[in-house]
């Protein structure tokens, strides 16, 4: 690997366990590949600290190509770091300067316990999905295709929505810990399709219900979440859940 | 109330609902009380346009403790909803972060609606005592409210508490106003842009109107 070779000053929130209080703790990491990624700089960072008996600094991930999710903390006050439209694990160390002060602190919500150093508890984000994330299908002999026509715009907003990988760099970055843009999302890709039709209503009363009921908070319109989410997910989404929250509100039956 | 209604109302999404429905009533009644305060400017002196306006208003007789009795509503209810959501949202992020940066719309007003508003809160009690209470339970007569306006505004101190007052709404309303929007689901690329200008204008325009006239007083009735 060529390269230029950068050296940083990482303060990392360090906590042993969900129970724990935690506190930052500052390690030099030297002579790194600036053609490294992010995770990669710290894979070199754990080597060290096991090498000299320490605890390596935990954090999630899994793909490392932005797609599946698994990956994201907050670095230097900006989830998945200040870089538009990417995760961390796409995050290349040629976006910092030699000698810079980086500090790493996992998301930070009361529905996101901290499980150990970087790494967060996102299952309330299932607990919604499964809430009503999901569209009643037939299961006998495979549709015709074509069979069922939707407008390209629809579609295409439809995909959008559903670009999300759950990561919750939304609500990281909310400052009241909302998790209305991951819900917006999961909320609209349904609504818009015709597949989505059967379970409308009740969808978004019981994803917004358990949403509520996971301590997630209320969100103010500012914004955040859209600048923060690495798919560029749009607000537009939380106008929809609104929207679609209000009619269920008039029309549902149950 | 059904247990639909009751289970609307308190979900997240219901509150912002009626959050933004009061504010909006508030905003309208602010443009209102801005016009009424602005016929002070056709006779400085002796407030003629002013007192007829507010003679109007007497006329509506006792029909007027419903339209009081309406807009202390207003003001509970989104005072109330306020409490709610502030604390669920501060309840919803324990730990703090260490360092956090804003790269969204985020604005000091955005920021700083609750402290806006409790504020503003304390001003309207203020305020109601300087006019509305004046003499008691029943509404002053309309010369005498007029005395009473020129009589705190020539206090220096009251024209200034006024001035920020005025600036207070204004920075409130002009994140709560295209908030609101969002939070009835009107977003649109088409009204966007205008939402957002508008918001800022509302503003500025009731900022500057209710600052104005406090100002106007330590020019003219001193
Ligand atoms: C002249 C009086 C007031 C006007 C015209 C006004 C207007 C508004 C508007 C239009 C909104 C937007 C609603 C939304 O986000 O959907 C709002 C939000 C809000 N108001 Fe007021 N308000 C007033 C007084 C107050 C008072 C007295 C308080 C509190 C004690 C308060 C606290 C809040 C809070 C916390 C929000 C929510 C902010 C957010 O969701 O971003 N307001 N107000
Ligand atoms: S590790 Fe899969 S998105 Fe980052």
């Amino acid at each position: 690997m060529s390269g230029k070779r950068i050296s940083l000053t990482l303060k990392v929130w360090r906590q042993e366990s969900a129970k724990d209080a935690g506190k930052m703790a500052t390690y030099e990491v030297k002579d790194i590949n600036d053609e490294m990624s992010f995770l990669e700089m710290l894979d070199v960072l754990n080597e060290q600290l096991v090498t000299k008996g320490e605890r390596p600094i935990t954090f999630d991930h899994d793909c490392r190509e932005g797609i599946c999710g698994a990956c994201g903390f907050v670095i230097n006050g900006h989830a998945h770091s200040k870089e538009k439209e990417i995760t961390v694990c796409q995050l290349h160390m040629r976006k910092f300067q030699d000698g810079e002060t980086l500090v790493l602190e996992p998301w930070r919500a009361k529905a996101f316990p901290v499980l150990q150093d970087l790494m967060v508890d996102r299952s309330a984000f299932d607990r919604i999905q499964a809430a009503g994330g999901y569209t009643s299908v037939h299961t006998g002999s495979a549709v015709d295709a074509n069979s069922i026509l939707i407008p390209k715009v629809d579609a295409d907003a439809a995909f959008d929505a559903a670009t999300c990988i759950g990561c919750g760099a939304c609500v990281a970055s909310c400052k009241n810990a909302s998790a209305m843009l991951f819900v917006g999302a999961k909320v609209s890709q349904f609504a818009l399709l015709p597949q989505g039709q059967v379970e409308r209503e009740r969808r978004v009363k019981a994803m917004v219900e358990r949403m509520d009921a996971e301590g997630f908070g209320n969100c103010t319109n500012e914004y955040e979440c859209e600048a923060a989410c690495p798919k560029g997910i749009s607000v537009t989404n939380i106008a929809r859940m609104n929207r679609e929250f209000l009619k269920a509100a008039v029309t549902d039956q149950g | 109330m059904s247990n639909g209604t009751g289970k609307f109302l308190s979900s997240s999404l219901g509150k912002k609902f009626v959050m933004g429905l009061t504010g909006f009533l508030l905003v309208a009644f602010m443009i209102v009380h801005l016009l009424e305060n602005l016929s002070l400017y056709v006779d400085v002196d002796h407030g003629s346009a002013f007192i007829a306006w507010v003679e109007k208003l007497h006329l509506l007789g006792p029909f007027i403790w419903v339209l009081e009795f309406g807009l202390a509503l207003l003001f509970g209810v989104h005072v109330w909803m306020a409490l709610k959501l502030t604390a669920e949202n501060r309840a919803a992020r324990p730990t703090p972060y260490v360092m956090k940066k804003t790269f969204g719309e985020s604005t000091l007003a955005s920021r700083n609606m609750f402290v806006t508003g409790v504020l503003i809160l304390g001003g309207l009690i203020l305020h109601l005592i300087h006019f509305r209470f004046s003499k008691g339970l029943h509404a002053p007569a309309p010369a005498d409210l007029f005395a009473r306006v020129r009589e705190v505004l020539a206090n220096p101190i009251w024209a200034g508490f006024y001035v920020v007052f005025g600036i207070l709404v204004g920075i409130h309303v002009s994140h709560g106003f295209r908030s609101a929007f969002q939070s009835f689901g009107a977003n649109h690329p088409r009204i966007n842009c205008c939402v957002r200008r508008c918001s800022v204008a509302l503003g500025v325009i009731l900022a500057l109107g209710f600052a104005s006239f406090p100002i106007m007083a330590l020019i003219s009735w001193r």
